[in-house]
């Protein structure tokens, strides 16, 4: 059995494409969401997502377009509740998780989808890709990373200290749900390969592992691409081999990269 | 005289919950253009709030603030929030933990006080302009870093070096009004006399009105030029220095300490 035997099929070459814009995404956006204590979001929004795409297949609007409408208008939702409401950020995110969920659940149900479709939007399925997914995907990357770098110094300063930057003047307000907006926007376009319920890890793992290690944000920001990196690839190849889903498999092995990082960590500082 | 550059009527700020604290209780004030003032007190007197209450920081620790604050002229409880914006990028806050980013360099955290004066459009070319790099240098420069140090953590710094760094930051705003909450509070005695006489220095040399909070009765009549004394919200004591006898001054800002000696 060749090593390059996967590469033979269209959707896998399809699939390791895909996999490499949202390894890089999830982990740029996710770095400024773990240091700003947003976490969470991520499954927050993914699960919103999940609602919008249960409702566009009932009023036969595409569903990704969909989700994105109900992720990005989630967005807004949460960070409204977390400034006026009183409520912390977690709260604020529980709430419209499960809802956005039950949602999703019901209206699934009233479109009488499949479990099985339902399953691929929420966990990733590589096999339905077409060049037209990894475009769209492309083409959102773009807009994240493109805004993201615009505006970089900024969300850097809101997210290291958002006092300091409100005390000077800056629209810490408008960056914040721009933040927010921006995950949302990810969170969407991962729903092909790593699925909806699961991005989150993607945000979260890669850049847990690299703040072990990193001693600059630049450092930070370039292990955390590079471990993203590997656990996709790593998990496209293991979900081939071993027929499990895509979406989980990338996420087990960002787990194991993360763990790995840890042990080594902790060996080191037993030596020295 | 001249017209005030901040005048605060009637202030009180009420920080609501279960037990609602009357932070602040019908505060008066005007300050001037150019003067120096210290406003002293114990802890809990109001002295922070009175200072996060001139930029309305207060209202993000949900405090409720009544009555009628103007700073230059613009009345800061009604202002918009692009006009609060505005009022926000005149004035230098310095806080009394630096509030340095200590993962990026001392010229990063310096230029923080640029940002809200580049606009959008220079913010695409992605740098800062060479202006504002160069300021920031020179402002450091002034406060005490020396050049080598600019492109280092600020996490190697020391507690003094920081606020330094703070300070630079609120310079590059080019403010109109320096409001510093217990700057010094958490250095060593010297660097203290040392951060203090950067504040005094600026405020000498560019005649940039400054507010100081300190709870140290050494360093208020040392260094304040008119002192405020609050106490459980009220103002109880404001003298220009000349006006101060320094034998009763501890005991009419503080009141009698018990069981000391």
């Amino acid at each position: 059995m060749s090593m390059f035997e996967i590469f033979e099929f269209e959707f896998m070459r399809l699939a390791f494409v895909g996999g490499t814009i949202i390894g890089v995404l999830a982990p740029t956006i996710g770095i400024f969401l773990v240091l700003r204590r947003y976490g969470l979001i991520g499954d927050g929004l993914g699960h919103i997502a999940f609602g919008g795409v249960a409702f566009g297949q009932l009023v036969k609007v595409d569903p990704i377009v969909m989700a994105i409408a109900y992720s990005v208008a989630a967005a807004l939702g949460i960070e409204q509740l977390r400034v006026r409401g009183r409520l912390g950020g977690d709260v604020a995110i529980a709430i419209f998780l499960s809802s956005g969920l039950a949602l999703g659940l019901v209206l699934a149900r009233l479109a009488r989808r499949s479990t099985d479709q339902l399953w691929n939007y929420l966990f990733g399925s590589v096999i339905m890709l077409q060049p037209r997914d990894i475009l769209q995907l492309a083409l959102i990357a773009a807009l994240v990373l493109g805004v993201l770098f615009v505006v970089r110094r900024e969300l850097f300063f809101v997210t290291f200290d958002e006092e300091t930057a409100r005390a000077s003047g800056i629209r810490v307000g408008a960056y914040n749900i721009l933040l927010v907006m921006l995950a949302a926007l990810t969170v969407v376009s991962a729903i092909q390969i790593v699925g909806l319920l699961l991005i989150s890890a993607l945000l979260v793992l890669p850049v847990a592992a690299a703040l072990q290690l990193a001693r600059s944000f630049r450092q930070a920001l370039s292990l955390a691409v590079g471990s993203s990196l590997l656990s996709v690839y790593g998990g496209l190849i293991g979900s081939y081999y071993l027929d499990t889903q895509p979406g989980p498999t990338i996420v087990l092995a960002a787990l194991v990269l993360f763990v790995l990082v840890n042990l080594g960590r902790s060996a080191r500082f037993r030596v020295a | 005289m001249a017209t005030p550059i901040l005048r605060v009527h009637n202030l009180t700020v009420i920080y609501p919950g279960v037990h609602p604290v009357k932070a602040l209780d019908n505060v008066n004030l005007e300050i001037y253009p150019g003067e120096f003032v210290v406003v002293a007190g114990v802890s809990g007197s109001g002295k922070s709030t009175l200072l996060r209450a001139i930029n309305r920081l207060a209202e993000n620790d949900h405090a409720r603030i009544e009555g009628e604050i103007y700073f230059d002229g613009i009345n800061v409880l009604k202002a918009s929030r692009r006009q609060l914006r505005e009022i926000r990028s005149h004035i230098g806050f310095i806080f009394q933990e630096y509030n340095v980013v200590e993962r990026l360099p001392v010229l990063t955290n310096t230029l923080v006080g640029s940002l809200a004066q580049v606009g959008f459009l220079r913010s695409l070319l992605g740098r800062f302009p060479k202006e504002q790099i160069e300021r920031a240098h020179r402002a450091l420069v002034r406060v005490g870093i020396p050049q080598h140090r600019h492109g280092d953590r600020a996490a190697r710094l020391s507690g003094g070096q920081k606020q330094r760094v703070g300070i630079a930051r609120a310079l590059l705003q080019r403010p109109k009004l320096i409001l510093a909450d217990e700057p010094v509070a958490s250095l060593d005695p010297i660097t203290a006399n040392v951060v203090m006489n950067i504040f005094k220095k600026i405020n000498e040399d560019e005649g940039i009105t400054t507010i100081v909070n300190l709870h140290d009765p050494v360093l208020t009549f040392k260094y304040g030029k008119r002192i405020i004394g609050l106490k459980g919200g009220r103002i109880i004591y404001d003298k220009p220095i000349s006006a101060i006898n320094r034998e009763t001054f501890e005991e009419d800002i503080y009141g009698t300490v018990d069981g000391e000696g």
